[in-house]
């Protein structure tokens, strides 16, 4: 029960909590922010996982690109739910049917 | 001394990460956000990756923030804070109680097989040649990446104008 | 004679000579067709060299044996024409000639006349076939054969009421099945399938099934229980022709043939064994029940096919006891049958055509307008009723002494249940003859007057008739000179019965059986009418009506355990069609629905589902590094 093992606790921990978040809301936006944290979590494992190799460089240059793709996700995602917030009128999930079976 | 720093901070982390769920105002998520950004950001400074925590406070403490601000206020929707159907401290409530569970669980199952982690010797390398050397074709992705993201964004803003 | 016999002495002339040339007279007489006068001729023609060959390899006492190759395919027909079957040969081929004039006449102006004797042509061709053959698997190609002919028969002029053709080849060919699997068995055992190369073979073990098989294949065929029902059904629909030939003569000469082989070379049988005993109380059940059922029967061909059904079951009886006395006592009974039943069934035929019908209720008195044929009918009533002095006597008296003198336990009840069977044919012979010629005269409704014109009907009936009283005076001839080959006696069998006391009681039972039927007279008025106090008698009536209905018909039974099995069969298809056709779709198609209702468009439930694969595969993968 060392720092390593409480830190990967904690990013599956927040794994876990973004996932819920993801799966629970009726918000669009809390959908981007459920992404980020889940994110945050494997950015978090990542770290743990250089300092455990002990070649943190490498670590890093993912971490690199994955916030990268945070930040483009986090825009095209703001994008389509402003577009439907102008179709809708409202943020809520439950409009978005159109895809039933 | 470190070791408090990092404590703290990961405490911090988690916190800020269930409050950013279970909050029920969008904006006070957005914030949430941005401060287990910033926790994070001194974790990794901490455990010996500075560029990391650059990036992490730059771009995500920072810029994500803002994006989201500016999509919360395009889609102001007053009502939708008090609004009963975006109720999410109800809807989330069961977070904290899940997450004790699981990491219970976890801790449980952890001591059963005697997991340890090991910790290695540090490499001592040169970030720069590895992220542009090593690293080229991740960098290529990330080009197309921005790329792509550019494009959505200005078709989705294009869209807007003709309807207007 | 002797020319002749050498011409035939090859194996190769014998079957061209003896079965391929009533071929080649069969389609001549089929050209012939409706031409009557041509038709009957060369119907005499065939009738005459036959009998020229069938006196020629019997009279000449010597043997043919040859080995004749069919080309190419290893097939060899194995012929052996001993004492034996070379006497078959020639009392078929007599009784043929006598037979086959009448068919021939009696076809005159009907429209399957040529393709009728056609068919008999082809009978009498399987028949010499099977006769003369050593190795048993052409004897059964042979005896098959009459399958084809039999069925062709029954159907010629009742295209749309061919059940009972269907029923005749069913049982016949039932019959023949077994027959097919005891030769099985037996050349299994025996070690060789000729019948030259089996002899004395034991009825144990594999043994049982291989006798039991042959004798009930080989009785079978003539008409032997439980192979009996389609003879009386085949009564009513086929011509009174076929009746003469087929039921009456040709199938009994086959069938006693391969028994009495079965019986005294193939297999060693001693009396008293249980073999014998099974083959004994064959033949009584046989001659029972078949002559119970003649008794109550107006109609003047059914009478006569259960008559025949019955004597085949003195026949067996007799061949049971495996005593010389026995044997002979059969083989001359079956001699004395092809006379005095071709006989009684060609006077049948004769009525019919005068008649149109041979209802017993329908006509009466004929005595004086038919004064030939009732003298012929009394003669041959009196033979196969065992009157002294007849045939038929002597061969029933040999069958009684055979029947007493068998070592097992049943004796008194077997020769008690000949003498009933004797009773009761008495009584019905009785009831026909007088019911048919005697008392006041009455015609069916649209036949004004009967005539006993028809030189050709007649003769034949005239020369049976003749040869009854005949082999009643020679029976020695018979008995002594010709069965002999195959009792191998020492003793003289023939002459007047030796036991005084078994003449008594048979002669008591006829006049049992006279008193018997004038009671019934007088109770009821009208002779025909005479067993009717038989038939209606109290636990009698109840069978009588069941055995009506056919509940005792073994051909029911089969049909109906064929419906049980077509019933399963449909079962276990509708099963199989319904796992294929409603289960399994069924399945899918709720699967399917299961599917689409979870699938609501509800982006969390969507997000849900995602998140539950990536922890499957998740899982999946980590568990390697673990």
């Amino acid at each position: 029960m060392n720092m390593e093992f409480a830190f990967l606790l904690a990013g599956v921990l927040l794994i876990l909590a973004g996932c819920f978040c993801l799966i629970r809301t009726y918000h669009l936006l809390k959908i981007i922010i459920g992404m980020e944290l889940s994110m945050k979590a494997v950015t978090l494992l990542f770290v743990i996982a250089g300092r455990i190799n002990g070649n943190m460089e490498l670590s890093q240059a993912f971490i690199i690109t994955i916030i990268v793709i945070e930040v483009v996700i986090t825009l095209v995602a703001s994008g389509v739910a402003l577009d439907l917030y102008k179709k809708y009128g409202n943020l809520d999930v439950r409009n978005l049917r159109n895809l039933r079976g | 001394m470190e070791n408090i720093i990092i404590y703290v901070s990961l405490a911090a982390l988690l916190v800020c990460g269930v409050l950013a769920v279970m909050l029920r105002s969008i904006i006070k998520d957005a914030i949430c956000l941005a401060a287990a950004s910033a926790a994070l950001a001194i974790i990794m400074y901490t455990l010996g990756a500075p560029w990391a925590a650059l990036f992490e406070v730059s771009v995500c403490a920072g810029l994500i923030t803002v994006i989201f601000i500016s999509g919360i206020s395009l889609s102001h929707d007053t009502k939708a804070e008090v609004r009963r159907e975006y109720d999410d401290k109800r809807r989330m409530g069961v977070l904290p109680v899940v997450l004790v569970v699981a990491g219970i669980v976890m801790i449980g199952a952890g001591a059963a097989i005697h997991f340890e982690m090991p910790v290695a010797q540090r490499l001592v390398q040169d970030f720069r040649e590895v992220f542009w050397n090593s690293r080229q074709a991740d960098i290529w992705g990330q080009i197309i990446v921005m790329l792509t993201g550019g494009t959505a964004i200005s078709v989705l803003i294009k869209e807007e104008k003709k309807k207007s | 004679m002797n020319a002749v016999f050498e011409l035939l002495s090859t194996g190769h002339n014998l079957l061209l000579f003896t079965v391929g040339l009533p071929v080649i007279f069969a389609f001549a007489v089929w050209a012939a067709g409706k031409k009557d006068i041509l038709r009957t001729a060369v119907t005499a023609v065939a009738g005459i060299v036959n009998l020229i060959f069938g006196c020629a390899l019997y009279f000449a006492k010597a043997e043919i044996a040859d080995t004749v190759k069919m080309t190419g395919f290893g097939l060899d027909i194995d012929i052996l024409t001993d004492e034996f079957s070379a006497l078959f040969i020639f009392l078929t081929a007599a009784a043929f000639s006598v037979i086959g004039i009448y068919c021939s006449a009696w076809l005159n102006s009907k429209k399957y006349a040529g393709l009728f004797m056609f068919y008999l042509f082809i009978s009498l061709a399987m028949i010499n076939g099977a006769f003369m053959c050593d190795s048993l698997g052409a004897m059964l190609f042979f005896w098959e054969g009459l399958l084809c002919t039999l069925f062709g028969m029954l159907l010629i002029n009742n295209r749309e009421n061919y059940k009972s053709a269907v029923k005749a080849l069913t049982l016949s060919g039932i019959a023949d099945l077994l027959m097919m699997l005891g030769i099985i068995i037996t050349a299994y055992i025996g070690g060789s399938s000729n019948m030259s190369g089996l002899s004395g073979l034991e009825v144990k073990g594999a043994g049982i099934a291989g006798f039991a098989c042959l004798m009930l294949g080989a009785l079978g065929k003539s008409g032997c229980m439980p192979f009996h029902s389609w003879i009386p059904e085949a009564a009513g629909s086929a011509p009174a022709a076929f009746m003469a030939a087929f039921p009456g003569a040709l199938e009994k000469l086959l069938g006693i043939y391969l028994g009495v082989r079965v019986m005294t070379q193939i297999y060693s049988v001693e009396s008293g064994s249980a073999a014998s005993i099974a083959v004994m109380t064959l033949g009584a059940v046989t001659l029972v029940c078949a002559v119970a059922m003649a008794l109550i029967q107006k109609d003047m061909k059914k009478l006569l096919s259960y008559h025949a059904v019955s004597q085949v079951g003195y026949m067996v009886l007799g061949l049971g006891s495996a005593l010389p006395v026995g044997i002979a006592g059969a083989l001359f009974h079956m001699l004395n049958n092809v006379i005095y039943k071709s006989a009684l069934f060609m006077i049948a035929g004769f009525m019919e055509k005068k008649l149109g019908t041979t209802d017993l209720r329908s006509f009466s008195g004929l005595f004086k307008k038919m004064p030939v044929t009732a003298v012929c009918f009394t003669v041959c009533g009196f033979s196969i009723a065992g009157v002294p002095g007849f045939n038929g006597f002597f061969s029933k008296e040999l069958i009684f002494d055979a029947a007493l003198e068998s070592h097992c336990k049943l004796n008194y009840l077997f020769y008690a249940l000949a003498l009933v069977g004797a009773f009761m044919t008495a009584v019905s012979f009785l009831k026909m003859g007088r019911g048919a010629f005697s008392g006041k005269e009455q015609l069916p409704e649209k036949v004004k007057t009967a005539d006993e014109k028809g030189l050709l009907l007649k003769l034949p009936i005239i020369v049976m008739s003749a040869l009854c009283v005949v082999f009643g005076i020679f029976n020695s001839v018979a008995v002594d000179g010709w069965f002999a080959c195959a009792t191998g006696a020492e003793e003289k069998l023939g002459g007047w019965p030796h036991s005084a006391l078994l003449v008594i009681i048979s002669v008591c039972v006829l006049l049992l059986a006279l008193a018997d039927h004038i009671y019934g007279c007088k109770k009821t008025g009208k002779p025909i009418n005479a067993a009717d106090h038989i038939h209606y008698a109290p636990v009698l009536k109840q069978i009588y009506s069941a055995a009506e209905k056919g509940r005792f018909d073994p051909y029911n039974w089969i049909n109906g355990i064929a419906q049980g099995f077509s019933f399963v069969c449909v079962k276990i298809e509708q099963g199989v069609s319904f796992v294929y056709d409603r289960a399994i779709p069924g399945i899918v198609k709720k699967t399917g629905d299961m599917l689409h209702r979870s699938d609501n468009g509800s982006l969390s439930r969507y997000l849900a589902g995602v998140l539950l694969g990536v922890a499957v595969a998740a899982v999946i993968l980590l568990s390697k590094v673990l």
